[in-house]
């Protein structure tokens, strides 16, 4: 067979997969006569969940990218422009809250702030009793202020990239044309940044939207939540799926959004000067350190003492043996995932450098679809479309159904980590090794994934973390009687045991911290391959 | 009477000394030249003058006022940078009303009135990234004046174009300023070029 018709097969076949459970819900649409179809939609229109599920997930997608794009917005500026002295540990420490999955935040605070927790215990008996004894976690404001700490270094890090473009000299021309340092940063700094900016809030909006475990621990009804809870408590799979269109929707829609932000983000680079547009006096410096204080408080000092309090009121050796044997399990299910998801990804890059054409080129991308969309509905696209196979899911079934959720959800994560590095070959490599004699396929094995080794274990580290920290879909695709890491702590927090998910919660952490080494801190990334 | 006056400037970087009770004065509607190779501080001294670095010692006037401790917006100085520093996202019309601080009827003639001084009329509405190289600089240039500076800077701000365009434009820019009665500094490495362009040449 030709190689580039087997670069387009291979192509179209990871697009099939991904499309599974995309078209198996857009179906329902065609399918509209049937009658199971037919009750979902009078149940749904007929009453108004449509309305408060989209009430309650504009007011948190927006609250939330508000809060983080200004906690984000603050931290760039202090790192980029002033000239605070401890700005380089400053650029690490405000990355390091992605290392918590939204649900253990959200379970940290949720049960940090409960009746009962020592902390509202403290402040019942020393200050305000009627205050702290109403307080409710579940508030839409208190939600995303917990997302906004979970999620503003998705700011950070887009406003710390805009800024490295920003030219010193557009600085100089700006004041000596008269403007003082407030007003350059307000007409011509942040003027400039608002493509990273919009790109930093789609990222945003689709973690909020996708997320399953935060709204579930805080009892914050949004499309996601309903969705499963319309599968798990109706054992309704058609409501869930008609549900599941407007997330669905959503998602497919702010993935080309995330496409076009690339384009629109690419600025000329120039050589990087200190732009020190503040110089912090004393006043300014002790505002920076209580913001520094707050900030690290709420991100770590509080999580941590409250996970190591409750890890220490556990019963230790059950949590710890319980959570190793779970970690096992976990482990299995995500070397397996990686086994079969970075094998893709490397054939993907192969036939992507010597056989596609341009057109094909252009659809590749399209693999990568499934990160923008959230993990429940996947599940139920999966699930709805094993009605047309006529198994039941359990089983071996059951595990390869798990296993083509996490390649539509994280095949974005191994690819997008090789093709960057791939990127960095130059095609001279290739047209070298091809003028010496060589075939495109011996010639990607002896020389491009020697290259791309690094990558390809930091690719299945990620992999692995990424489906050790993965909720909904395990949550609701997973054999009967296997359970993760993850599926652990959500029945531990279901059940108000914030003891018992502490360990399993710090394990978690852990490997999310070893994927921000890996993923943002740049080990892995390929350099030997530039 | 001098327009701007640098008196015994001491400035270094730690301890290495780049100008010690150094002197430079222009006089009203002069035309300087800066002369001097890579390294030598020319481009510190630009700097020092429009307030991005501030001296030891020593004493900067623009216009017989002492602007030695004012910051860099409060000393009406233009500057045009050899890479033009247009800002990207802003249409030429933008970028050359950046520094006019007048309403905005009289803010649009005023523009006008520059686009039309560098023969870029047409342009308003281009973003830089549309322009040429020459185009740009004249940008550069609309955007300084329009701000009405007490004196220009110009850091080597004809480097980076080729020969013709260099020449060209550099007749285009001593024309203006003779014509406006600016006084200007131009920081620059080509002995030719300071020649043709200035009144008195300063070498470092």
């Amino acid at each position: 067979m030709d190689s580039r018709l087997r670069g387009k097969l291979f192509l179209a076949f990871l697009l099939f997969l991904v499309a599974i459970p995309i078209l198996n819900l857009l179906g329902q649409l065609v399918d509209i006569n049937d009658p199971k179809n037919k009750e979902a939609i009078e149940y749904v229109f007929q009453s108004d969940i449509l309305l408060t599920l989209g009430q309650n997930t504009v007011l948190l997608v927006l609250l939330t990218t508000v809060l983080a794009g200004i906690i984000g917005l603050v931290q760039a500026t202090i790192v980029k422009l002033t000239d605070f002295r401890w700005s380089k540990w400053l650029s690490v420490g405000f990355i390091l809250p992605l290392m918590y999955p939204l649900y253990v935040l959200a379970f940290i605070y949720d049960g940090g702030f409960s009746y009962s927790s020592s902390l509202m215990t403290f402040l019942r008996n020393n200050m305000s009793e009627g205050l702290f004894t109403s307080f409710n976690t579940g508030s839409v404001g208190f939600v995303a202020f917990v997302f906004a700490l979970g999620l503003s270094p998705y700011f950070f890090v887009f406003f710390m990239s805009a800024i490295d473009q920003v030219n010193p000299r557009w600085v100089f021309a700006a004041r000596s044309l008269g403007h003082t340092p407030g007003s350059t940063y307000f007409r011509l700094i942040l003027p400039f940044i608002k493509p990273w900016l919009y790109a930093a809030s789609i990222f945003v909006s689709v973690e909020v939207l996708s997320d399953f475990g935060g709204v579930s621990v805080f009892g914050y009804q949004t499309f996601t939540l309903a969705v499963y809870e319309s599968w798990l408590s109706l054992f309704s799979l058609e409501i869930a799926a008609l549900l599941s269109l407007v997330p669905l929707t959503i998602g497919i829609v702010m993935f080309f959004l995330i496409q076009k932000a690339k384009v629109q983000s690419s600025y000329s680079r120039f050589d990087r000067d200190p732009i020190v547009l503040f110089r912090l006096s004393s006043k300014a410096q002790g505002l920076t350190f209580l913001f520094l204080f707050i900030y690290f408080s709420c991100v770590f000092l509080f999580p941590m003492l409250q996970l190591f309090q409750w890890f220490l009121q556990s019963h230790l050796s059950q949590s710890i043996y319980g959570s190793l044997e779970l970690l096992a399990t976990t482990l299995g299910l995500g070397l397996l995932a990686a086994l079969l998801l970075v094998s893709g990804s490397v054939f993907l890059i192969y036939y992507y450098r010597f056989h596609m054409s341009q057109t094909q080129k252009k659809w590749t991308p399209l693999v990568n679809i499934g990160y923008a969309l959230p993990g429940t509905i996947v599940a139920i696209g999966i699930l709805y479309a094993t009605r047309w196979v006529g198994v039941s899911v359990s089983g071996g079934f059951a595990l390869a159904c798990l296993l083509l959720g996490y390649f539509v959800r994280f095949f974005a994560v191994s690819f997008q980590m090789l093709e960057k590095s791939s990127q960095r070959m130059s095609p001279t490599l290739d047209w070298a090794g091809r003028s010496l004699g060589e075939k495109p396929w011996p010639l990607f094995t002896k020389v491009h994934f020697k290259l791309l080794r690094g990558p390809v274990l930091a690719a299945s580290i990620l992999v692995v973390v990424e489906v050790i920290k993965e909720l909904p879909l395990t949550l609701i695709l997973r054999p009967f009687g296997v359970n993760t890491l993850a599926t652990r702590l959500f029945q531990f927090t279901a059940e108000g045991q914030w003891e018992e998910a502490a360990f399993p919660a710090m394990l978690i952490i852990a490997l999310g911290a070893l994927s921000l080494f890996i993923g943002y801190l740049g080990f892995g990334s390929g350099d030997e391959s530039a | 009477m001098s327009q701007l006056d640098v008196a015994q400037l001491n400035f270094s970087y730690g301890e290495n000394s780049l100008f010690k009770d150094f002197h430079l004065s222009l006089k009203a509607g002069e035309v300087g030249a800066l002369l001097g190779p890579s390294g030598s501080g020319k481009s510190s001294l630009l700097h020092l003058i429009c307030g991005f670095l501030n001296p030891q010692s020593g004493q900067i006037l623009i216009g017989g006022e002492d602007v030695t401790a004012l910051p860099p917006e409060e000393r009406n100085v233009g500057v045009v940078f050899q890479d033009h520093a247009l800002f990207p996202h802003m249409s030429v019309s933008e970028n050359v009303g950046f520094g006019v601080r007048s309403p905005s009827a009289e803010r649009e003639r005023i523009i006008h009135r520059y686009l039309e001084l560098v023969h870029l009329a047409d342009r308003g509405k281009s973003m830089p990234s549309e322009l040429s190289g020459g185009e740009c600089q004249r940008i550069a240039i609309a955007r300084c004046l329009a701000a009405e500076p007490k004196i220009l800077l110009l850091d080597e701000a004809f480097s980076s174009l080729d020969e013709e365009l260099r020449l060209e434009l550099r007749e285009d820019v001593k024309k203006i300023i003779s014509e406006a009665g600016l006084t200007t500094l131009l920081v620059t490495h080509s002995a030719d070029e300071a020649k043709s362009f200035s009144d008195r040449i300063f070498h470092l």
